[in-house]
C-alpha cells in the first residue's frame, strides 16, 4: 500500500526533528552540522545563485529546475528553518527538473526531494541502506 | 592493443564523469560527493550506468567535450564495486570508445530502487576526486 503524501505542514508535524520529536536523528545531524552549515547558507550559495542564472545548471541530458520549483525550494527552506529542522549540507539538482536537500552524519544520510510535479519525498539511509520513504506534497505550498 | 571487450579486472580502476555545474562536489567543501553523481541519467545510462576504464583513458580524456563543459572525475575500483553486489561489464561503442563500461545493475529505470548503490559509490567506493577538467 503506498503511503499518501501529506502536505508540508502535516509532513513536519508527522516528522518533528526540532527539540519536540525524533531527538536522536536529529542529535546525529546537529551533531555533525558545520558551525556554518545553516538553511539561510543554502540559499545563499546554492538557491539564489542559480534563481539569478538558471543557465548555469544546463547540462547535457540533465533536465535543469524551473525557476518555480527553485523559488518553492526557496521557501521550503525557511520554511523548515522555522520549524527548526535541522539545516541541509547542500541543495543539488536531481538531473529531472528536480532539487534534493541532502542532510549528512556519518552512517546516517537523508534526503529531501522536490520533483517537478511539487510533490517529493524524504528519504533515510543507514550505512547506505534505505531505512524510510515517507512522501510529502509542496502543492499549494 | 585490445579492443575493450576483454573481462576487466578486480584491480583495474574506473571512472566516473561528474558535471561541475550541478555542485554535486565542490572541493575542500563537500567530501565526499552527492550521490546525486551516480543515479543513472533517464537518456544516457539506460542499461547502465557509464564508466570508462582506467586502462584506456586519462581522466583529462573522460572529461572532454565540445560544449565548455567541466567535469570532476570519481575513481573506483572494479573488485570494490563487486565485493558489494555492483557488477560491471566493459561496453565499448563506437562513440564512447574502447574504455566504455557500465554498470548493468543501475539503469535509468530502476534508478528509484538503486537509490542505495547510488550512496554507496559516492560515499563509500569513491577512493577520490579528479580536477576539474579540463
Amino acid at each position: 500500500m503506498v503511503e499518501a503524501a501529506l502536505t508540508l505542514p502535516s509532513f513536519v508535524e508527522r516528522h518533528p526533528q526540532s527539540s519536540s520529536g525524533d531527538q536522536l536523528l536529529a542529535s546525529r545531524f546537529r551533531d555533525h552540522a558545520s558551525p556554518t552549515d545553516g538553511w539561510q547558507r543554502v540559499i545563499d550559495e546554492y538557491l539564489t545563485p542559480w534563481i539569478l542564472d538558471p543557465t548555469s545548471l544546463e547540462e547535457e541530458d540533465l533536465e535543469p529546475p524551473s525557476l518555480e520549483i527553485l523559488r518553492l525550494a526557496c521557501r521550503v527552506a525557511w520554511y523548515l528553518q522555522d520549524k527548526g529542522w535541522v539545516p541541509p549540507l547542500r541543495v543539488v539538482p536531481d538531473g529531472e527538473g528536480g532539487v534534493v536537500f541532502e542532510r549528512d552524519a556519518g552512517a546516517c544520510f537523508q534526503t529531501l526531494s522536490i520533483f517537478p510535479s511539487r510533490l517529493g519525498e524524504l528519504m533515510t539511509f543507514d550505512d547506505c541502506r534505505l531505512v524510510s520513504r515517507a512522501p510529502v506534497s509542496f502543492r499549494g505550498f | 592493443m585490445p579492443d575493450g571487450t576483454e573481462p576487466i579486472l578486480d584491480e583495474e580502476l574506473l571512472y566516473r564523469r561528474v558535471p561541475v555545474s550541478q555542485k554535486y562536489y565542490r572541493p575542500g567543501i563537500d567530501k565526499p560527493a552527492s550521490p546525486e553523481a551516480f543515479r543513472p541519467n533517464k537518456n544516457r545510462d539506460q542499461t547502465g550506468l557509464s564508466v570508462f576504464r582506467a586502462k584506456y583513458v586519462s581522466p583529462e580524456e573522460v572529461a572532454q567535450n565540445d560544449r565548455g563543459s567541466k567535469y570532476f572525475v570519481a575513481v573506483l575500483r572494479a573488485g570494490d564495486l563487486r565485493s558489494q553486489g555492483i557488477e560491471v561489464v566493459p561496453r565499448p561503442t563506437e562513440e564512447a570508445g574502447p574504455g566504455h563500461a557500465e554498470l548493468p545493475g543501475l539503469r535509468s529505470e530502476n534508478r528509484r530502487e538503486t537509490e542505495g548503490e547510488q550512496k554507496l559509490l559516492a560515499r563509500k567506493l569513491s577512493l577520490e576526486i579528479l580536477g576539474p577538467y579540463p
